[in-house]
């Protein structure tokens, strides 16, 4: 510590100290230094005079007895005031006057039961259920009456059935608004199709030889263009347009 | 004031002794705290039982709700500050009392040995009125409670290291507003 050059710095810490900020280690540091240095320990003095003298004059400022009235008249000020109260004391009460009159209380719990009850069930509440397979049907279908009939007329089996049921209705993923799966007047085709799929083994070997099959280049038909006729009667000027120049 | 408390036992009938003993004791443990806390923010007897009064009637009327009895004295404190500054901020209350300070440093000033006095306590009033406020609560709790750091604390709610650095600013400006002062008449 160099009291010398770093002064102003110096004095702060021995301020601090004297006021007692200071962490322990720079609190002992200090003091070694103070008692070495007398330039230090007067700055020292003086700080901590001055935190005393500061001291002394806050706690004179707040020194004091009330006057011996403010004792009479605290306790005339009690005396009226009702006692204090616990809350299970006041639930009591209220239930000791509902008791005396118990026609007007209970007229009173209805209205709220009724009042609750009105705000209960007048809440937006959104609605699920789960759709049967005619719901289903219905939902992709523009005309269900025909759709129904159908799905009753064809010939799938009933495991197959049960499939589609189980895969056509999981309550979680059916949505309120109608979803349109099927192209309008496509549904008979669809149908078909996926009777003929469960109802016999498809052939493998067909599919893929069919797909193999060469397809036909694209015939390229070469364009004709007939040449115009020469117009008989010849343009006026006034026909031409507006003339740039 | 010690007495303030036993007065109450006879005072009002009680429909829950047990609580209002319990607050008997609780006012016991502190008699002149809210009082004391009051007259650091008003500086004027009269005012400062005026709201010690209000605050320990409040007291009274909201002890029930009081959760933690522990808290009373913080409670008590806080409401008495309150209260203090409220009547200050309402009636602007702090230039009147500034004017009746400096009346009294000149009635004081005829006096020769009551001047240095009434001047430092004068000087130290105006400091102190001119710290922030969360600087001047700790100051003066402080000041009541002899400068135990945990007990302004447990009566602030702050964490000790809170109040101790709180502490230490506040001194530091007041010393450095007074510095003057005690060094024109270091033998005051």
């Amino acid at each position: 510590m160099d009291c010398q050059k770093k002064s102003e710095q110096m004095t702060a810490r021995i301020n601090d100290f004297a006021l007692g900020e200071l962490s322990p280690k720079r609190e002992l540091e200090s003091l070694a230094h103070v008692a070495e240095c007398e330039a230090c320990r007067e700055a020292y003095d003086h700080a901590k005079a001055v935190g005393s003298e500061v001291d002394l004059g806050v706690e004179a400022l707040v020194a004091g007895e009330p006057s011996a009235q403010f004792m009479t008249r605290l306790r005339a000020r009690i005396a009226a005031e009702p006692a204090p109260k616990r809350w299970s004391w006041d639930a009591w009460r209220i239930w000791e006057q509902a008791s005396r009159q118990p026609l007007s209380y209970a007229v009173g719990a209805v209205v709220l039961a009724a009042l609750l009850i009105a705000v209960i069930t007048g809440l937006p509440r959104r609605r699920v259920s789960t759709p049967t397979v005619t719901e289903a049907v219905q939902t992709t279908s523009p005309s269900p009456n025909a759709a129904t009939a159908f799905l009753k007329a064809t010939t799938i089996p009933d495991h197959s059935r049960k499939e589609v049921v189980s895969r056509a209705v999981p309550s979680s993923r059916i949505r309120r608004e109608p979803e349109v799966l099927v192209p309008k007047g496509e549904l008979l085709a669809v149908v078909q199709f996926y009777e003929a799929v469960h109802s016999r083994p498809v052939d493998s070997e067909q599919l893929y030889a069919a797909q193999q099959e060469p397809q036909k280049p694209l015939e390229l038909k070469p364009i004709e263009i007939t040449p115009l006729e020469p117009l008989e009667t010849p343009v006026a000027d006034s026909d031409k347009g507006p003339s740039l120049f | 004031m010690d007495a303030l408390a036993a007065s109450f036992s006879g005072s009002a009938v009680s429909q829950d002794a047990s609580l209002e003993r319990e607050f008997e004791r609780r006012l016991a443990d502190c008699p002149t705290l809210a009082y004391r806390v009051a007259l650091g923010v008003l500086r004027n007897p009269a005012e400062a039982e005026d709201v010690a009064q209000e605050a320990m009637l409040r007291a009274y009327r909201n002890f029930h709700r009081l959760r933690d009895r522990e808290r009373f004295r913080a409670w008590l404190v806080r409401t008495a500050w309150r209260l203090a500054l409220d009547r200050i901020r309402a009636a602007g209350r702090r230039e009147r009392r500034e004017h009746a300070a400096f009346l009294d440093s000149q009635r004081a000033a005829e006096i020769e040995n009551v001047t240095a006095a009434r001047e430092f306590e004068r000087q130290v009033a105006r400091a102190l009125d001119a710290l922030p406020e969360k600087l001047r609560l700790v100051m003066t709790l402080a000041a009541i409670e002899g400068y135990n750091t945990s007990e302004v604390a447990k009566l602030t709610g702050l964490p000790d290291g809170t109040v101790k650095s709180r502490l230490f600013l506040a001194r530091k400006k007041l010393a450095e507003s007074l510095e003057w002062i005690v060094k024109r008449n270091p033998s005051r």
